[in-house]
């Protein structure tokens, strides 16, 4: 079955047939999107899918990926920090190498196409390089209060686009070229969010050694103080002597992350000795982490800081409802009372799993509100139409409303 | 002489950020002032194009924003009852939000400024109009094409249409009353409230007006 035909099965056939429409007009137009890494990460998973998404809807799609050396993406690293604020300076010779890594990856790759998206800040310096087509820097991350030297050096190259793209309306900030907000989406198709047989939820719980015996509360998150973990479990303790439950905190952590470490560490003391905690710290395990989501009754993200917070879309695909903390992205996928509820604190988030857990019937009723909410608003296919819509802006600057 | 046939058209939108943003109500009211006016549309006409598969307590994003994020319900309550296809023209529009903000501050004290995160964010839009392919040359037709095309269908003939018309009408009571002769049809047709439907619920009654002439 084509990806589109899938697609019809999941949005309707009228959707599928809205992004046609949209890409008549731009059949056979070349299309290029640049990244700094193939596999890992989400915008890999993201273009991963969207390139096949476009080339079945007769766009010449491409995608190239840039090659650094360790100390360039230490620099790249940095400027992703302080793009989001974080007081961090530079040296002349990074900024050098910066320049250079862009214009060997320029003189690498092929980035002739009618259009190029480049992602993120590691190749924005490519647009110095441009030969022809329209240019969009699509930053995935907040760049709403960066730091001013690392922005002043970067600044030049964003404002040589055609247009910039942001996830969120708080990311951005005034620019003097078209900027356009475009949010994240999730795959349905992926490991990590197609249906499951409940033979396979089995395994993976039992792989993981979680048993099904009593209602499942689950957060899934790096080990992040921003996610608040320990505020979780403070939370699972409060409802505890009201309703039976069984709490996972799931999610990866990484070997370069001392920081992850330490909060795994002190999440690891205060769920000690509560055999109904299970602290999961695993691998990239897609699969797993689909099953954990099918398996519970609620599912938390109560972060106290965020970015857009995608695993909320995953869980409320899966008809779960989410107690979320108010923060990021959060609240535009947690509609208060709706698909969830929006928290503040560990006795917010308690109170409001205590009372789900009391009433499953509406806890199914939100899980159904939620799953439609994300068929709307953050699947692939929707990301898909805003670019094409995007490239249809690029090429007509000056028209509000475009007549195809 | 034969029948000019209804063609169903759909639009989509991209969301603008301005990079503009309010944290209080003297920002928002700023705001209000000096936005373009395809902010003012986006939040309040294009308002109507979200299709929701959760119903919104208010009708536009002013009125939202004052209620879940401004904590003053007494404001939401005076910006949701704001119809803006009832007034002539954007400046306008602007002139009745500005008197509702300044007639809160004259009656209440000022709320707290929102937490970073929960600001007014101001965007502008634009939109793409495409033709679906799909028309209808009776009644019958009509209704068929109706139940099937996208919620945008809604939006570009019944809403955006009375801004593109300037009058407190749409295409399809039009059509239906120039080209089918079916007066009645029509009247009931305009006498819905839509600012009161979603997209979904405006379809429903159009399709229950069509069944039950």
């Amino acid at each position: 079955m084509s990806l589109l035909s899938a697609y019809a099965e999941v949005i309707g056939p009228e959707a599928v047939h809205t992004l046609e429409r949209l890409a008549a007009p731009l059949r056979g137009r070349s299309f290029l999107h640049v990244n700094s890494t193939a596999a890992g990460g989400g915008v890999a998973e993201i273009l991963t899918q969207l390139v096949p998404i476009f080339r079945e809807l007769g766009l010449d799609c491409r995608w190239e990926v840039i090659a650094g050396t360790p100390e360039f993406f230490d620099v790249t690293k940095t400027f992703h920090n302080a793009l989001q604020g974080e007081a961090t300076g530079l040296a002349d010779a990074q900024y050098d190498l910066y320049r250079r890594v862009n214009e060997d990856n320029a003189r690498r790759l092929d980035l002739s196409a009618d259009y190029v998206f480049i992602h993120d800040p590691q190749p924005a310096a490519l647009i110095a390089s441009r030969k022809g087509g329209k240019w969009c820097w699509r930053c995935h991350i907040d760049a709403s209060h960066p730091h001013p030297a690392v922005w002043e050096f970067l600044r030049p190259y964003v404002e040589s686009y055609d247009a910039a793209v942001f996830s969120m309306a708080s990311y951005s900030q005034v620019l003097p070229i078209l900027q356009f907000r475009i949010p994240p989406a999730i795959d349905p198709f992926s490991q990590k969010n197609r249906d499951l047989s409940d033979r396979e939820i089995e395994r993976a719980l039992k792989k993981y050694a979680v048993p099904r015996d009593k209602p499942i509360i689950l957060q899934v998150s790096r080990f992040d103080r921003f996610k608040d973990p320990l505020g979780v479990i403070a939370a699972y303790r409060m409802v505890k002597p009201y309703a039976d439950c069984r709490l996972v905190l799931a999610g990866g952590t990484a070997a370069d992350d001392p920081e992850g470490a330490l909060v795994l560490a002190q999440v690891r003391e205060a769920a000690a000795e509560d055999p109904n905690i299970h602290v999961l710290a695993m691998p990239q395990d897609d699969l797993a982490i689909n099953a954990l989501q099918r398996a519970a009754a609620i599912v938390l993200q109560k972060s106290t800081r965020e970015g857009f917070g995608l695993t909320v879309s995953e869980a409320l695909w899966k008809k779960k409802p989410v107690i979320a903390g108010a923060v990021g992205g959060l609240p535009l996928q947690v509609i208060e009372g709706a698909t969830g509820y929006l928290v503040h604190s560990p006795e917010g988030a308690a109170f409001r799993i205590r009372s789900l857990l009391k009433r499953p019937a509406l806890a199914r009723r939100m899980g159904q509100r939620g799953r439609d909410h994300v068929r709307l608003h953050f699947l692939l296919s929707r990301q898909a139409r805003d670019y094409l819509f995007l490239l249809h802006a690029m090429d007509r600057p000056e028209e509000t409303i475009i007549r195809l | 002489m034969s029948i000019p046939a209804f063609r169903f058209h759909e639009c989509v939108s991209l969301v603008q950020p301005t990079g503009k943003k309010a944290a209080d109500l003297y920002e928002l009211r700023g705001g209000i002032g000096a936005c373009p006016h395809g902010c003012l549309f986006h939040h309040t006409h294009q308002f109507f194009l979200k299709a929701e598969a959760v119903p919104m307590p208010y009708p536009n994003d002013f009125a939202v924003w004052a209620d879940r994020d401004l904590h003053v319900p007494a404001l939401a309550e005076h910006f949701a009852l704001v119809d803006p296809y009832r007034l002539p023209d954007i400046e306008t529009l602007r002139g009745v939000l500005i008197g509702i903000v300044d007639a809160y501050l004259q009656k209440y004290p000022a709320p707290r400024p929102v937490l970073p995160g929960s600001e007014f964010f101001f965007n502008d839009t634009r939109t793409i109009v495409l033709d679906t392919g799909y028309e209808a040359a009776d009644l019958a037709s009509f209704k068929e094409n109706l139940g099937r095309v996208n919620p945008s269908v809604l939006y570009y003939h019944f809403f955006q249409a009375r801004t593109r018309l300037h009058l407190p009408s749409d295409d399809f009571s039009i059509w239906i009353e120039d080209c089918l002769g079916l007066g009645e049809i029509a009247a009931r047709i305009r006498r819905l409230d839509p600012y009161l439907l979603t997209l979904e619920e405006l379809r429903r009654a159009l399709l229950a007006i069509i069944e039950k002439p």
